[in-house]
C-alpha cells in the first residue's frame, strides 16, 4: 500500500477541514467543492478522499451521521467537531507559514 | 493520537465491524451514483456514464482497504492471521509445542510457589505474638464462605464458644472530627474491648478499652491511632483525658493504638485506622438486628492446645444452636474458622501498617 507523502496528505486534511468549516457535507460534495473552488485545478480522488475522512473521524476532528442528501437519498454527512475547529486553525497557521516561506525562496532565488 | 486511544478505537471498530463495512459500501455506492448522474447530465448514455464513473473512481476494493487501514482494522486482521499461523505451526510440531508449554508452565508455577512462600513467611509475617493461634472466623451462607456476621450473632458466638481465649469483633466506619481547628474526615474502627487482648497489642500511651466500656449507655470513650496522634497532636501524651468530637458526639480519649495494628479490607484498599471506638456503644437499629446482612468481622485467639479442627467443630455446634433458636435469621448461617495466616481472602483482619501490603491479603 502506498501512502501519500506528508505534504499531500496534510494538505488534503486541511482542505477537507476548511470545506467542512462552513457546513456539514457528504464525501461527494466535499470533493466537488474543492474542485469547484480551486477552479478545477484540484481533483480529489475517491481513493484519497475516503481514507482521509476515516482518518480524520478517527482522530476526533470530524464526526459523521447519515442524513437525507439534496437528492433525497441517504448519505453520510461529515461535520467539524470542536477539536476539529481548533485543528483547522492550527493547520491554517501552519500552511500560511509554510507557503509564505516557500514563496520567499521561490521568488528570491 | 496516543497509541492507547488508537488501540481502543481499533478494538471498538472490531466489534462494530459489520456495521462499518455496510456503511463503507453504502457511502462508496452513493459516491459512484453521484458520479454517474453527473456524467449523464453531461450528455453520456447511461452505460457509458457508468463505465466512465467506475474508471474514474479506481479500485473500490483498494479504497476500502485504505479506509479500513485508517481505522486500524488492518492491524487486527494481520494479528489474527499471525495467530492462526502460529497455531497451525504448533499443531504441526506437537513435541516441540508440548515441550515449550510444559517448560513455561513449570517455570511460572515454580516461581509463583516459591515467591508465595517467601513473601508470606519471610517478608510479611503476622506481627503479633503466637500468630499460630490467631484465626479469622467468618459466617457462611449460600452466597459465600467468608461473610461478615451480624453483631447479635457475634455476641452469641462469644458467649457460647468453648475453644477461644478471646473472640473479637470489628467493623470499619467513617467519622468527621470537629471542634479542633480544621474539620477532618477520618476512617476509624469499632472494636470489641477484647480485640487488644486477642491480638496481644498494648496501648502506646494510656490504656485500651475495658469490657464495661464496650456497651450501650456508658460514657463514650475513644482511642486514637498512632498516625492521627502524630499528625494532629504532635505526639502529645497530654491527649489522654481530652474530649474528641466525632460525628457530633463527644468521646474521651483514653489511649493511643500503635500503627502495628491496622484493620482493613484486603484487595488493595488501605484504610487508615485513625480512631478506635468500642463497638458495643454503636446503637444503629440495623446493626443491632440479628438478620441484617452483618458487616461485623471476627478475629479470635485459640485457647492453648486447641486445634483449628476442634475450633471449627465447636463453632459448628454454636451455629446449629443459633439456627434452632433463631430459624428466621440463622437457618442457613454456618461458621468458617481459618488460620489468619492462611486467609488470603478479600476481607482482611489484623494488619500492620508496616507490613500492610501482604498482611492485608494474608490475614
Amino acid at each position: 500500500m502506498s501512502k501519500p507523502n506528508d505534504l499531500v496528505q496534510g494538505t488534503l486534511d486541511l482542505l477537507i477541514l476548511k470545506v467542512l468549516s462552513l457546513e456539514p457535507k457528504h464525501g461527494w460534495a466535499i470533493a466537488k467543492r474543492i474542485q469547484q473552488i480551486s477552479k478545477e485545478q484540484l481533483q480529489v480522488q475517491q481513493g484519497s478522499l475516503y481514507p482521509a475522512l476515516y482518518r480524520l473521524e478517527q482522530q476526533g476532528w470530524i464526526e459523521a451521521d447519515w442524513r437525507a442528501s439534496e437528492t433525497g437519498r441517504d448519505a453520510k454527512f461529515y461535520s467539524l467537531t470542536t477539536a476539529g475547529r481548533k485543528r483547522l486553525e492550527a493547520e491554517l497557521a501552519h500552511w500560511n507559514r509554510l507557503s509564505h516561506a516557500i514563496n520567499l525562496v521561490v521568488r528570491t532565488t | 493520537m496516543r497509541w492507547t486511544t488508537r488501540a481502543i478505537v481499533a478494538f471498538r471498530s472490531l466489534f462494530r465491524r459489520p456495521r462499518i463495512e455496510r456503511e463503507l459500501d453504502a457511502e462508496l455506492q452513493f459516491h459512484l451514483e453521484q458520479q454517474i448522474a453527473e456524467n449523464v447530465a453531461a450528455g453520456m448514455s447511461a452505460a457509458a456514464a457508468r463505465a466512465a464513473a467506475l474508471r474514474s473512481l479506481g479500485s473500490i476494493a483498494h479504497v476500502k482497504e485504505e479506509c479500513r487501514d485508517s481505522l486500524g482494522l488492518r492491524f487486527l486482521d494481520e494479528l489474527w492471521q499471525d495467530l492462526r499461523y502460529t497455531g497451525r505451526t504448533l499443531i504441526k510440531a506437537p513435541t516441540f509445542a508440548l515441550t515449550a508449554i510444559v517448560t513455561l508452565a513449570l517455570g511460572i508455577g515454580a516461581n509463583t510457589a516459591i515467591f508465595s512462600v517467601v513473601d508470606g513467611a519471610l517478608l510479611h509475617p503476622i506481627p503479633f505474638p503466637n500468630p499460630d493461634r490467631l484465626v479469622a472466623v467468618y459466617g457462611t451462607s449460600t452466597y459465600g464462605d467468608r461473610n461478615g456476621i451480624s453483631y447479635p450473632n457475634v455476641l452469641d458466638w462469644q458467649r457460647q464458644n468453648q475453644t477461644f481465649e478471646d473472640l473479637a469483633a470489628w467493623r470499619l466506619d467513617t467519622f468527621t472530627l470537629t471542634g479542633r481547628g480544621r474539620a477532618e474526615h477520618l476512617v476509624g474502627v469499632m472494636v470489641s474491648a477484647n480485640l487488644f487482648s486477642a491480638l496481644q497489642v498494648h496501648a502506646m500511651v494510656g490504656r485500651t478499652f475495658r469490657p464495661d466500656e464496650d456497651r450501650r449507655g456508658v460514657a463514650p470513650q475513644a482511642m486514637i491511632g498512632e498516625g492521627l496522634w502524630v499528625r494532629r497532636f504532635g505526639r502529645d501524651p497530654q491527649i489522654i483525658g481530652q474530649p474528641l468530637t466525632l460525628n457530633g458526639r463527644v468521646y474521651t480519649v483514653i489511649g493511643v493504638v500503635p500503627s502495628i495494628l491496622r484493620l482493613d479490607r484486603a484487595g488493595g484498599s488501605s484504610f487508615a485506622n485513625d480512631v478506635f471506638l468500642p463497638i458495643g456503644i454503636y446503637d444503629d437499629p440495623l446493626f443491632l438486628m440479628r438478620g441484617s446482612g452483618g458487616n461485623t468481622r471476627v478475629l479470635a485467639r485459640l485457647k492453648p492446645g486447641i486445634s483449628l479442627a476442634q475450633a471449627q467443630a465447636d463453632m459448628n455446634v454454636v451455629a446449629k444452636n443459633l439456627a434452632n433458636a433463631f430459624p428466621e435469621s440463622n437457618r442457613s448461617v454456618g461458621v468458617n474458622v481459618m488460620m489468619l495466616e492462611d486467609d488470603a481472602s478479600a476481607i482482611c483482619a489484623a494488619c500492620s501498617g508496616r507490613y500492610s501490603a501482604r498482611s492485608v491479603s494474608s490475614c
